[in-house]
């Protein structure tokens, strides 16, 4: 029986003449907070989506759970885009149906409570939501299942400080804690603290993977630290 | 799964198009009423008189196109945004397979156009029955007379079962057709409904031709030879029926393949090539 839950062996995926993903080596074990950083452009959501099945890999191999993308490993995913997917003739009751429905691991329960905090009744209209709002219930949905590996794409960017704090706070008081929470951003300054992993990702490619306290010892210096000082040639 | 895709794809359906459906129903009946009220008084003449009476009739012919229209649009939506479109981020996530997803917009879309089909045909007869209840049951009354003096034979009820599943197979493989150049567009980088839109012209033309390839051999099949019983029935299907069963039989087929191909066309993009922007 593997433990590992994710194991990526020389992953590529090119789009035309852009290599989005250059050979990536990633394994990730069960139980822990990741982050996948790197700047705009690097290959996190590329990465993501193939994770997720939703593109496949110009050459090498994904598995979840010992298993390539498919019905079974969706059901042990929870993901969060970077953009909203809501239908909008659905009300949010429909919504929470649906999660119901299809996962197994979503707790309705849960769901309710985070939906009363949010003041979000079950006959309200999602095009009536604001943005912010829309949000927030769709990180809610994501983070009211007991999954196996969650995948969150920029959950915290373009938000206030208030919102990220929210954010940040439902991620970490609702995930499953023998799961592993995957979280791709280039805001590291706000999740540094409540991270185990840093995977640091740079034009397609792996360029660090190593735990939050062993870089910290290493570099004598925080992981936002080191991130600043690698990808600062970047910067216009 | 396929039931749970179906339920939600029916409850988007439903919150759309059943408040048409019933508005189509009352406007037949107001416009029955009107028709009904403006002959029947005499006081309108001439060219007002024919106006107030036709108008109605005109208004119901534009409804029922309209609706088609958005009917089409509907189906056409429900794969382009549902599927390829950002709501794509949680459909494609859910633990069910690419296949189950084209079903399950297939069976909604055939259910919406059966029931469209359904209200247009009783919003004419509510219309008629408005108008002249008397008459229409007349027509009735006259229809089952005729029924029961003369009961229609059993092989004719054969031909239109098949002609009835020749219809809906029809449907069914021209909704695929819709969606597999949906399919055939999202490989395109960019302009993704241009090319589904000379996607799905390209496959007409190239249908055309395989037709026009394939009637000859049609031609060459011994029509006037076709016999056969329905088992356990005791129907007889012959001779200038056994031709015609024959023929919708072939056409069956041939949607049956078309939409096998364009089902297969359809779910290989999406499995092999599914980009979402």
């Amino acid at each position: 029986m593997t433990t590992e839950l994710v194991k990526c062996t020389a992953l590529t995926r090119d789009f035309g003449p852009v290599k989005a993903l250059q050979g990536v080596d990633l394994t990730l074990e069960p139980g822990k907070i990741v982050g996948l950083l790197g700047p705009n452009g690097s290959g996190k959501t590329t990465l993501l989506k193939i994770l997720n099945g939703l593109l496949q890999p110009t050459s090498g191999q994904v598995l979840i759970c010992g298993k390539t993308p498919g019905t079974e490993s969706k059901s042990l995913i929870s993901y969060l885009p970077d953009r909203g997917y809501f239908p909008d003739w659905m009300r949010v009751g429909d919504m929470v149906e649906l999660f119901a429905d299809f996962y197994a691991d979503f707790d309705r329960v849960k769901a309710a409570e985070m939906c009363r905090a949010l003041g979000l009744e079950d006959d309200l209209g999602i095009k009536t939501l604001s943005k912010g709002t829309r949000e927030k219930m769709q990180l809610m949905l994501v983070m009211s299942r007991k999954a196996r590996l969650y995948l969150l794409d920029e959950p915290i960017a373009g938000v206030d400080p208030a919102a990220r704090e929210f954010i940040m706070q439902t991620i970490l008081t609702n995930y499953n804690e023998e799961g592993t929470v995957l979280i791709s951003t280039h805001l590291l300054s706000d999740i540094e603290q409540v991270l185990d992993e840093a995977v640091f990702l740079q034009q397609g490619k792996i360029v660090l993977h190593e735990s939050v306290d062993s870089i910290r010892e290493r570099t004598g210096e925080s992981v936002d630290a080191l991130f600043r000082e690698m990808f600062r040639f970047q910067a216009f | 799964m396929l039931g749970k895709l179906i339920k939600y794809d029916f409850r988007s359906l439903g919150r759309k198009f059943a408040p048409l459906w019933a508005a189509l129903a009352a406007l037949a009946a107001l416009n029955g009423f009107t028709i009904r009220h403006v002959l029947g008084s005499g006081n309108f003449t001439g060219f007002l008189n024919f106006l107030l009476g036709v108008l109605p009739i005109i208004l119901l012919i534009v409804l029922w196109a309209a609706l088609a229209i958005m009917a089409l649009v509907f189906i056409v939506q429900r794969f382009y945004k549902g599927l390829l479109g950002d709501e794509g981020y949680l459909m494609f996530t859910l633990p069910v397979t690419n296949a189950q997803h084209i079903a399950a917009k297939t069976v909604t879309a055939l259910i919406l156009l059966v029931i469209t089909a359904v209200v247009a045909a009783l919003s004419g007869l509510l219309l008629l029955t408005v108008y002249n209840p008397q008459g229409v049951g007349d027509v009735f009354s006259a229809a089952f007379r005729v029924l029961r003096e003369e009961p229609i034979p059993g092989q004719f009820w054969w031909i239109l079962a098949e002609a009835a599943v020749l219809c809906l197979a029809a449907v069914v493989a021209d909704v695929l057709q819709i969606y597999a150049a949906i399919s055939l567009g999202h490989l395109s980088k960019k302009h993704r409904g241009g090319t589904a839109l000379l996607a799905y012209v390209g496959i007409n033309v190239a249908l055309s031709v395989l037709l026009s390839a394939l009637v000859p051999a049609l031609e060459r099949l011994p029509l006037e030879e076709m016999s056969f019983y329905v088992d356990g029935y005791g129907v007889h299907v012959g001779k200038m029926f056994g031709a015609a069963a024959a023929v919708i039989g072939v056409g069956i087929l041939w949607e049956v393949i078309k939409g096998a191909a364009f089902f297969l066309g359809s779910n290989a993009i999406l499995n092999r090539k599914l980009n979402l922007e």
